[in-house]
């Protein structure tokens, strides 16, 4: 008995012990977050991109590689598809259009939207040359790391090597230090310091010198601080202060960002006549009530942040991000339960027909700037880096975005169409015609082909730098010559301010509609104004139903950078595919609207009075009858 | 197919078969009752006053009804025509009510001998039509105003389409009443 008893508990702990061998095969895989809402404290282990462990006085000092220091805990590979990172996964449904990168080129005249996303209207980056190192080069300023910035890359002008991958920077969004620095990170994509990028930004250390300045052979991790620090290249200085005595490193960070975390990269910014000035502005009416970004833009750790568009919830099989669109919280949207999230008012729309809920998005009266009689230029943070001083800033810093601009779109939940406000920008850039077709040429084979013709005027005494750089029609015209001149079996062609410009048979340049020409436009959310501020609110039909309403008869300029005359002028119901003559009767008639609902008012009372008096006299003659026959026993 | 679609295209073809039946059961009977029935026609002005109602309900059902039927909203020039017409009916129908009111079917108590006669059908019709034009209006009128809100909205909308296909069922009878020799005068 004895031996068998002993036999179970060996075999018990047997089971036991192959148990927990199970879980330390697992302890390979990160431990995922912590359930708790507490803040977690992150002390780290710092290592390099080769799985070296960072102290201060390690020489050479390598930056810390998130990938590594991070991915200890959290699965870089799942945080890698999140939606910031994994545009350029062709897997990856690409939603609705939203903002592209625009890559912008004054001497040539360019202001073209590029996306890995397959957005109708945008051009892929190969498509203009912009390799992953290019394109990293060109925008990695607002990019928070990896997607193009840890693509393979056969570029022959890349400098992976001396540079690093870009990794995803955590901090970037998740930092909550006051004193994280995101200027650093266009510093030091500016220097090809990729793999500094994430530590420039911190207080961790500092980065001085310059992977730029070094030659392709460089290897940086083979060079002693000192002879680096001779050659120019990064060298790395830790705060030995910000390590503990077992070599970990303090991260101040939070789950959730602050707004101002994610406004480094999305900020919108109105300029030119009549737009005002910072201070006169105000924020989105969710964040003056004390909610952030991140309260309605949630994800998990896979960074599939919610872009909480309608049909979002179908697009992705999730139907509980229903609850997270602006009718899903205001209104429930099906799931009445949901409503009233995080105390989100319900609207009553007091007096508004309800077929304009069928027919405007919600941001259409209540989102971005009030329409005006032309639509305003603005300045994103990824369109102008408004984050940064300098020459690319100022009003008349292309590329040039129109807001709002109404346009109709499709709603992807049910796919009927709706009214939108939009930012919108007008193509510009140079190409080759083929079949019908164009397909864009890069500045830079531009520059090559014209470099003398494109050359940019000196600027004159008092004239500021940003004046002058509109290339001309005559030099459109020329550029046009020379690159026909380059037999290529197709035509160039100039696209830009809504036409296609191509040489004529007498030496000149006409410009003419085109598929390539049109503009592309992208839906904007915020800022959302407050109720008391939208369209139509305290029974204002006039706000949109008057003969110069600026929702239906504001006009948008067909702006480029490039002075092809004055710019066409488009009114917004062209946009809104609406019939002009229609909407300038309906808008007539408003201004009989309180004549019309008086005379309809007594003649409804009066027919109303009428049936309820003959009502009441044939309830009198009922109870005469029963009376009579109540009398007759 | 929405609910409203169904019950429209139903109410509409039930009507007409049941006119039809009835046609058939009573029709002749009917017909040979209202000729010799002595008969008061309408004066002109009235006449013209019958039209332009007649035909501004036509054009209120067919810019309502059309776009309905084929699950649209009723928007632009419909929308226009529509509320323009809107005005015409109503007025028209409330002095038509004026007028109306107290005609009596011929011989009944309070009847005027002078007055043309009015039979029991017609009166049935005339207050039905007088009740749903009263909702009708009263239900856009409110809903223009700053006091109903989303629901309300939706609760008057629904109102107003169900009471128009009320009205549209009246106005069938009321137009098989006059084919009848059964009519105002």
């Amino acid at each position: 008995m004895l031996k068998v008893i002993a036999t179970a508990a060996l075999a018990a702990l047997g089971l036991l012990l192959s148990a927990s061998t199970a879980s330390t095969a697992e302890e390979g895989q990160p431990p995922g977050e912590p359930a708790s809402r507490s803040t977690f404290v992150h002390h780290v282990v710092l290592q390099d991109t080769e799985g070296n462990k960072i102290t201060p006085s390690s020489d050479p000092t390598m930056p810390f590689s998130v990938r590594l220091s991070c991915g200890k805990c959290h699965d870089y590979k799942t945080v890698g598809g999140g939606w910031h990172f994994n545009a350029p996964d062709l897997n990856v449904a690409p939603g609705r259009p939203a903002q592209p990168w625009i890559l912008v080129n004054r001497r040539t005249g360019t202001q073209l939207p590029v996306s890995y996303r397959p957005w109708p209207g945008t051009y892929r980056p190969d498509d203009v040359g912009l390799t992953p190192w290019k394109f990293v080069l060109t925008f990695g300023r607002h990019m928070p790391g990896g997607g193009p910035g840890e693509m393979p890359d056969d570029d022959p002008q890349s400098r992976w090597l001396v540079s690093g991958k870009l990794e995803i920077n955590c901090l970037t969004c998740h930092s909550g230090d006051p004193a994280h620095d995101q200027v650093q990170w266009l510093l030091a994509i500016s220097e090809q310091n990729f793999m500094w990028a994430p530590l420039a930004t911190t207080t961790l250390g500092s980065v001085r010198g310059s992977a730029r300045r070094v030659p392709d052979t460089y290897d940086p991790y083979m060079e002693p601080n000192e002879q680096a620090a001779s050659k120019g290249a990064p060298v790395v200085t830790y705060d030995t202060a910000k390590f503990d005595a077992a070599g970990h490193a303090y991260f101040n960070t939070v789950h959730k960002p602050a707004p101002a975390r994610c406004y480094f990269c999305h900020t919108n910014h109105r300029v030119g006549p009549g737009a005002p000035e910072k201070w006169e502005t105000d924020e989105d009416v969710h964040l003056a009530a004390g909610l952030a970004c991140a309260d309605c833009h949630r994800s998990g750790l896979d960074h599939q942040i919610t872009r909480n568009y309608e049909g979002e919830a179908e697009a992705r099989g999730k139907p509980d991000l229903a609850t997270l669109t602006c009718r899903g919280c205001h209104l429930g949207d099906g799931q009445e339960a949901s409503s009233g999230r995080l105390g989100a008012p319900r609207p009553r729309h007091v007096g508004i027909p309800t077929l304009h809920f069928e027919k405007l998005s919600c941001t259409a009266c209540h989102s971005g700037p009030a329409p005006r009689d032309r639509a305003g230029r603005v300045q994103t943070s990824r369109a102008h880096a408004i984050e940064f001083h300098g020459e690319h800033r100022g009003d008349d810093a292309p590329p040039y975005i129109a807001e709002p601009v109404f346009v109709k779109q499709v709603n992807a939940r049910d796919g009927h169409e709706e009214i939108a406000p939009h930012r919108m920008i007008w193509p510009a850039f140079w190409g080759r015609l083929k079949d019908d077709a164009v397909t864009p040429l890069s500045p830079d084979a531009v520059i090559d082909a014209a470099d003398k013709i494109l050359e940019t005027k000196p600027a004159a005494e008092g004239e500021a730098a940003k004046d002058i750089t509109l290339i001309s029609r005559e030099q459109i015209l020329e550029t046009l010559k020379t690159l026909a001149a380059a037999d290529t079996g197709t035509e160039p062609v100039y696209v830009g301010g809504g036409k296609l410009y191509r040489l004529t048979g007498d030496g000149e340049i006409a410009g003419a509609d085109h598929p390539a020409a049109r503009p592309y436009s992208w839906p904007l959310a915020h800022d959302v104004r407050p109720a008391t501020q939208a369209l139509g609110y305290d029974g204002e039909c006039t706000d949109c139903h008057s003969m110069d309403a600026p929702f239906f008869f504001g006009e948008v300029a067909a702006e480029v950078p490039a002075d092809l005359g004055e710019p066409e002028m488009l009114a917004m119901h062209h946009f809104e595919k609406l019939d002009p003559t229609a909407l300038t009767v309906w808008a007539l008639t408003f201004e009989f609207r309180p004549l019309f609902k008086a005379m309809l008012f007594t003649v409804g009372g009066l027919m109303a009075a009428i049936v309820i008096l003959y009502a009441f006299r044939a309830l009198a003659a009922i109870l005469r009858w029963a009376g009579a026959r109540s009398a007759r026993g | 197919m929405t609910t409203f679609q169904t019950i429209t295209i139903l109410a509409v073809a039930g009507a007409a078969a049941v006119l039809a039946l009835h046609f058939l059961v009573a029709g002749r009977r009917l017909c040979r009752e209202a000729k010799a029935a002595p008969r008061r026609p309408l004066g002109r002005w009235q006449r013209l006053l019958y039209a332009v109602t007649i035909l501004s309900l036509l054009v209120l059902v067919f810019t309502g009804f059309w776009p309905a039927v084929r699950g649209e909203p009723l928007r632009g020039w419909l929308l226009m025509i529509h509320n323009s017409a809107a005005p015409a009916f109503a007025i028209g129908l409330l002095v038509l009510a004026f007028l109306w009111a107290e005609r009596r079917p011929a011989g009944a108590p309070g009847a005027t001998a002078s007055a043309a006669g009015f039979g029991r059908g017609q009166r049935l019709v005339f207050w039905a039509a007088a009740l749903l034009a009263a909702t009708l209006v009263l239900t856009m009128m409110f809903s223009m105003v700053q006091i109903f809100g989303t629901p309300g909205q939706e609760l008057l909308f629904e109102i107003h389409r169900y009471s128009a296909l009320a009205m549209v069922l009246v106005a069938m009878v009321h137009g098989y009443l006059v084919a009848l020799g059964r009519g105002l005068g």
